[in-house]
């Protein structure tokens, strides 16, 4: 039985999302800050990102690498340009006019095509005039050539030095790889290109893009991974302990469904004492005492328990020894580091102008050092890179701080927070760490709500946040970085809320639509993930979602939500915020639907697109159905995730469901908008409904 | 092998980044401090704190707008050229507002906070005066009791070199800072 690891089908999926998202940023970029190009590099990385080496069993050959590292070329070169110019006409540089012919120097080489348009339109510009309407397409049309340009020189480049194949043979490929990709596209021979040559490539080409959308739709088809657990669920489902166990056993890379993993035992009967699984200890104790149980009742003998008790080995008690190191590291550097900040912050005088010039070096030098060394030499060592990275992080800080203080620069947080999350992201990527990439992200939310006090402008937050985003894919395809892959997702998801929020003055129908969407995205994105098989505990965007979103809509069955205007639906056609999140909303609805196959995902995952159909809509609601169309809402999300919690035997989900239950009947007692008669007879027909639920299952129950 | 020499360079190039950002803030004030010309700006003192940067002394610098010569060209934000000259009691004075550097006299870029009515309020680069821990609320302390008695002339020096300004020292009564603090402990023994 061939099945491909769920590692590639899962990356390849979270890859093309996370790309997706990307693209779908690009759209929500406001249009007042150079939509044109910022919005063309955010769609180039959402593609590369996509079409990644990492992404899975890809046909990768040189026509596909060339375009890769064409548009990855113009992705860098655009950035350079744009890096530069923000740098010099924004006021961190002087205007020097040497700066200035560098800059347009760097135009030219880097991006040849559009700046000889528009020196062309600045020079000829009387002879043929377009419509300013047309100039973005115009232009984006110029990025699109340039990009072109760019793959041709790849192209050019691979095939004056073609690349040595070594570097193929040493990647091991997937297995569905090999089955799948037909043998005469993967041996190339590095011979001589001629234009018949390049024009058989450009066949194969398509011909690889033909077979990877068959394949994507094949995946889609008969959706390996999920049919896989969703047997052994099924398989299992009488007993609950049975079915978390081998839903634990699932999100580990090796997959072993009930039939191939007896197949197995019978097959290594003779040597299974070479092949074993491990399993955490609570799980190892149970089945221990299960087999011993059965043993005694003689449903099985004792060779097959002696064999099964050999297979299963329980996680021992020193495999927590390295994540006490890790720990103990991340913490003794973080404090190292917060320490030196608080010392200087102290603001020896004793020290002369001179002294504090060389003592802001030495803590930075210090971490760059012991960085380095982790680097070199600790490569492989998580606690040593994390520690490292983590001390760097924050010596950046203490530096600048330092310097800060001892010339009296100004009180600007804002941009003293931008500069050391700004340089502290590439460490985030050296190190594969997730100390710096949290810590980018506490300090780019940071610099949102500074900036926000000060009235600066913050519309790169969003675009700045995605920037360490693939170091967390990156842990999250780790499995044995679990913790580190929580945290961050805690970290993640609160600072995208909280920097939404820094993005809004009011509570008004926009803003709240977009909380919503925001919500409803992050338990979408949860579903198609991780999906009902992991624990609550270890989905914090699922509980980040949901409860975010019954605090939202709750809110909205108070009457002070009253007053809000209504949305203009042309809105939605705008570049922003709210169109970006849309979009990425009902995207991650419709393929969570039709993957899962699961439409008890839509209770709370179309949360926000309802919210948004109710704010457009709003002008039209009286203010009393406003009311019943909330607590109605409500009450049916109580009552699914109630159904859901009993049937799962969730014990988590039913106390949630609970608490919905609890706030709604607290704050309807106490309402003083609805009549006390109307009231009554509601909260009597709520409860007569609970109590004729509880007798029917009770009948129910009798009858099985 | 070979990705670990490739991160290992891509790491270099990171830290001298690191490097470069340090760096060039000490170069631009240090020559500041070097070649720059002095002005005094009118101050009050004020005590707050920064939880990276230690206490510092918040200063209420006077001289913080300048007439603008035309009110549209200038925006919200917007960075601008500052002319500074020394008025007949020998304190600073920001005389004028221009979008590209003045060739003779000294000037500030500075950013431009809101404009009204043919002036605009400017943020000021030198508004904190960092200090020892213990310092920063004794200054504070010294500076009420002075204005108390009414005898308060408080003041900064500032270098101005090539638009940036740097604080050289902050003056109380025409004394540094520290020699001040020194007089008042010495007095109120």
């Amino acid at each position: 039985m061939n099945i491909p690891p769920v590692s590639s089908v899962v990356g390849n999926f979270t890859f093309t999302l996370i790309g997706s998202l990307f693209i779908f940023i690009a759209f929500a970029i406001p249009a007042s800050i150079g939509l044109t190009i910022l919005t063309q590099i955010f769609i180039w990385v959402g593609l590369l990102i996509i079409f990644s080496d990492r992404a899975g069993p890809l046909p990768i050959n040189r026509v596909l690498r060339a375009a890769r590292a064409g548009l990855a070329l113009n992705v860098c070169a655009t950035f350079v340009v744009i890096l530069f110019g923000r740098l010099l006409y924004s006021g961190t540089w002087w205007e020097h006019p040497l700066q200035v012919k560098l800059h347009g120097l760097l135009n030219w080489i880097l991006l040849p095509l559009p700046t000889a348009l528009s020196s062309a339109l600045k020079d000829f510009g009387w002879q043929f005039t377009i419509p300013p309407d047309c100039l973005p397409l115009v232009s984006v049309f110029a990025f699109y050539l340039n990009v072109l340009l760019y793959i041709l020189f790849a192209l050019l480049f691979s095939a004056l030095f073609p690349a040595q194949t070594k570097t193929h043979q040493t990647k091991t490929p997937a297995p569905c790889d090999a089955i799948l990709q037909p043998p005469s596209i993967t041996a190339h021979p590095p011979s001589k290109a001629t234009i018949f040559d390049q024009i058989k490539k450009i066949l194969a080409l398509l011909n690889m893009v033909l077979l990877s959308l068959r394949r994507i739709i094949d995946k889609f088809k008969n959706r390996p991974a999920r049919s896989a657990k969703h047997e052994v669920i099924t398989d299992s489902s009488e007993n609950d302990i049975t079915t978390t166990m081998m839903t634990e056993a699932v999100t580990e890379p090796i997959v072993a469904n009930p039939q191939s993993m007896s197949h197995q035992a019978d097959d290594k009967a003779t040597n299974s004492s070479d092949i074993m699984r491990t399993i955490p200890h609570r799980f190892h104790r149970w089945l221990n005492n299960e087999l011993t149980h059965l043993e005694i009742s003689g449903l099985i003998d004792q060779t097959l328990s002696a064999r099964l008790r050999n297979y299963y080995t329980s996680e021992a008690a020193g495999e927590r020894k390295p994540l006490a190191i890790l720990l103990c590291t991340s913490f003794g550097a973080i404090l190292a580091g917060l320490g030196i900040i608080l010392i200087l912050a102290h603001n020896w005088p004793e020290f002369s102008r001179s002294t504090r010039m060389v003592i802001s070096f030495i803590p930075l030098l210090l971490g760059q050092f012991l960085a380095g060394h982790a680097l070199l030499n600790h490569n492989r060592s998580l606690p040593w890179r994390e520690g490292a990275s983590a001390f760097l992080t924050l010596s950046i800080g203490a530096s600048i701080a330092l310097i800060g203080q001892t010339y009296h620069i100004s009180g600007d947080l804002p941009r003293f927070l931008l500069t050391w999350s700004l340089l502290a992201l590439p460490l985030a990527y050296l190190f594969r760490a997730a100390l710096p990439t949290a810590l980018s992200w506490l300090g780019l939310t940071a610099w949102c709500l500074a900036a926000r006090i000060t009235n600066e402008s913050v519309v790169y937050f969003f675009p700045l946040m995605l920037l360490p985003a693939p170091v967390l894919v990156m842990i999250w395809r780790q499995t044995d970085r679990r913790l580190a892959r929580i945290w961050l997702c805690w970290i993640m998801a609160l600072c995208l809320l909280t920097g939404l929020g820094a993005q809004f003055s009011t509570l008004n129908g926009f803003s709240v639509s977009c909380f919503a969407l925001l919500l409803s995205l992050y338990y979408l994105v949860d579903q198609l993930v991780s999906g009902n098989l992991e624990p609550l505990r270890r989905r914090p965007l699922a509980v980040i979602g949901c409860c975010g979103l019954v605090l939202l809509i709750f809110l909205q069955t108070f009457e002070f939500f009253r007053g809000v205007r209504a949305l203009p639906f042309h809105a939605i056609f705008k570049f922003n915020l709210l169109s970006g999140l849309t979009l990425a909303n009902l995207l991650a609805l419709t393929i969570a639907c039709y993957r899962l196959r699961s439409f008890s995902l839509l209770t709370y995952g179309s949360g926000g697109i309802l919210m948004l159909i109710y704010t457009f809509s709003r002008g039209n609601i009286s203010p009393q159905s406003t009311l019943a169309i909330f607590n109605l809402y409500l009450f049916t999300l109580g009552a699914l995730t109630l159904h859901h919690g009993l049937r799962n035997n969730k014990m988590v989900v039913v106390n949630g469901a609970m608490i919905i239950f609890a706030m709604m009947i607290t704050a309807r007692f106490f309402d003083t908008h609805i009549p006390f008669t109307v009231k009554g007879v509601a909260f009597l027909l709520i409860g007569g409904g609970f109590l004729s639920a509880n007798l029917f299952m009770r009948r129910r129950g009798v009858a099985a | 092998m070979t990705i670990k020499v490739n991160l290992f360079y891509l790491f270099i190039f990171v830290v001298a980044i690191q490097l470069s950002v340090p760096a060039t803030m000490i170069y631009s004030h240090e020559t500041a401090l070097r070649r720059g010309t002095a002005f005094k700006f009118k101050t009050a003192p004020i005590d707050p704190l920064d939880p990276f940067r230690g206490r510092y002394v918040r200063l209420n610098i006077e001289s913080n707008s300048a007439p603008v010569a035309d009110d549209d060209a200038i925006s919200k934000n917007a960075w601008v050229y500052v002319t500074v000259k020394t008025d007949k009691d020998g304190f600073a004075r920001l005389t004028e507002t221009r979008t590209h550097p003045p060739e003779h006299s000294s000037y500030l870029r500075l950013k431009i906070k809101h404009s009204y009515s043919g002036t605009a309020h400017f943020e000021l680069p030198f508004d904190r005066y960092y200090a020892e821990e213990n310092l920063a609320p004794e200054i504070e302390h010294s500076y009420a009791v002075a204005r108390r008695n009414s005898r308060e002339k408080a003041y900064v020096k500032i270098r101005v070199y090539n638009g940036t300004g740097v604080i050289e020292d902050l003056y109380l009564e025409d004394l540094p800072v520290m020699a001040f603090i020194a007089r008042e402990a010495k007095k109120s023994k």
